[in-house]
């Protein structure tokens, strides 16, 4: 996937002040006079809609989504760690998890490919989410270990001189604070995208399911050392996702081998399998999450 | 930022969308489809959202493709479409975990989007309709941006 320039991102505001249209047809609720229940199309499948008065597709109100959990597609399946700030911000919750990042000191030396990808996740999801709450120079450090990442994983030279023309763009100030976020979410889906077209697939996987763990950890810890639950614990409720990354995992080269680390993760993701499957979490519930993300981290 | 801004922006950007992909083009074109997107992410962005993911993919005139979404309460949430060509009429239906229409953008045009508060965290599902095209296939590229 080609990198975006950093300043690209931002070229068309300009011409975009210039224009306004209207559109018709785009609704935030339900018809109340549309069709009930059509089965869910599912991963290109004929979904044979009707057509209305108006020539337009009728849109049943209710569809049977059973088929979807197994055949829909996930590429936008899991929340951004970057989200979960966003949805405590959203909520007024008092908590900034962004503050709370911290560089592990773990290394990529003599660890599987795996494991790697997992780590480089971590890495990412630390710059994604502290990159506007953090001093340059911290954050210009961890642009360079989730390089160090990416490059191990043997992602090609002009993804990491996408990376370094960011770096060097942020460093002379022609890339703000603000502009940074935005510009980095674009290049991790970018380099996401290169390991499944590029590397390897499943690497693309564990560099999300890195991602999100260290998302889970750093939420987990900050509410359970509040005792908060209610909306901002159902953040951490998330049984599909990691149903999802634990199927993965488990079916992953590493998994099938029986890898120690990743058989240790497994074991963590099935604890917290058994948590998740509950209602609701309590405070205690909370704090387990923290401490199994936690020694999952630790086999990174 | 506010929410009008951001529709402004995002309306603003179909115009600009449909002006940029040439008519007549029927043949199947992903890379039309990306370059379409990008420039509905741009607006997203420069209204202050942050980008989840996107994808590229492809169906035939009336076949829907299924995508699992996993969205929090309470955030502002905006699900952008492309397709590629300007006589395509791709639609956005977002469904519950219970099956339960949410939101939708049906208008007849290349360039669907949805902005949805979702009222539970949990999985929804969202479906992307290729809805009317004169060409075999279809490709069409779509995103999730979230305000931040």
């Amino acid at each position: 996937m080609p990198v975006l320039s950093a300043r690209g991102v931002f070229v068309l505001l300009a011409i975009v002040s210039l224009f306004v249209g209207c559109k018709s047809g785009n609704n935030s609720a339900p018809e109340p006079d549309a069709p009930a229940a059509e089965p869910a199309a599912t991963g290109g499948d004929a979904a044979a809609p009707e057509a209305s008065a108006d020539g337009m597709a009728d849109v049943p109100t209710k569809i049977d989504v059973s088929a979807v959990k197994e055949e829909g597609r996930v590429a936008m399946f899991v929340p951004a760690p970057t989200e979960f700030q966003a949805a405590l911000q959203a909520s007024d919750i008092k908590i900034d998890i962004r503050k709370l990042v911290k560089d592990s000191g773990r290394t990529l030396e003599g660890k599987n490919r795996s494991i790697i990808a997992l780590e480089t996740g971590v890495r990412l999801s630390n710059l994604l989410l502290s990159v506007q709450a953090q001093d340059k120079t911290e954050v210009i450090n961890r642009v360079k270990l989730a390089r160090d990442g990416v490059e191990a994983l043997g992602l090609p030279q002009e993804v990491l001189a996408g990376i370094d023309s960011t770096m060097k763009e942020y460093q002379d100030g022609s890339l703000s604070d603000a502009e940074l976020g935005p510009v980095l979410d674009i290049l991790a889906k970018g380099i996401r995208d290169d390991l499944a077209d590029q590397a390897d697939p499943t690497l693309a996987t564990l560099v999300e399911a890195g991602g999100w763990v260290q998302g889970v950890y750093l939420l987990s810890t900050a509410l359970g050392e509040q005792g908060v639950t209610g909306d901002a614990a159902d953040l951490l409720h998330q049984p599909t996702v990691l149903a999802h990354f634990t199927k993965f995992i488990k079916e992953s080269d590493a998994g099938r081998a029986g890898d120690p680390d990743v058989v240790s993760v497994i074991g963590e993701l099935d604890k917290m399998q058994v948590i998740a499957s509950k209602a609701e979490l309590t405070s205690d519930d909370v704090k387990a999450v923290a401490a199994h993300t936690a020694a999952i981290l630790a086999w990174f | 930022m506010n929410r009008t801004t951001l529709l402004i922006s995002l309306f603003s950007l179909v115009l600009v969308g449909s002006l940029a992909v040439p008519s007549g083009d029927t043949s199947a074109d992903p890379e039309k489809a990306r370059a379409c997107l990008d420039s509905m992410v741009s607006g997203a962005i420069s209204s202050g959202m942050r980008v989840r993911g996107t994808d590229i993919y492809s169906a035939g005139p009336q076949s829907a493709v299924t995508y699992r979404l996993t969205l929090y309460k309470g955030m502002s949430y905006v699900l952008l479409g492309c397709a590629d060509g300007d006589d395509v009429d791709l639609d956005m239906r977002l469904y519950d975990s219970e099956g339960q229409l949410v939101s939708n953008d049906k208008s007849p045009d290349p360039q669907p989007f949805v902005d949805v508060e979702p009222p539970k965290t949990g999985e929804y599902v969202l479906e992307v309709l290729v809805y009317k095209s004169s060409a075999p296939n279809t490709d069409f590229a779509v995103a999730v941006a979230y305000k931040y």
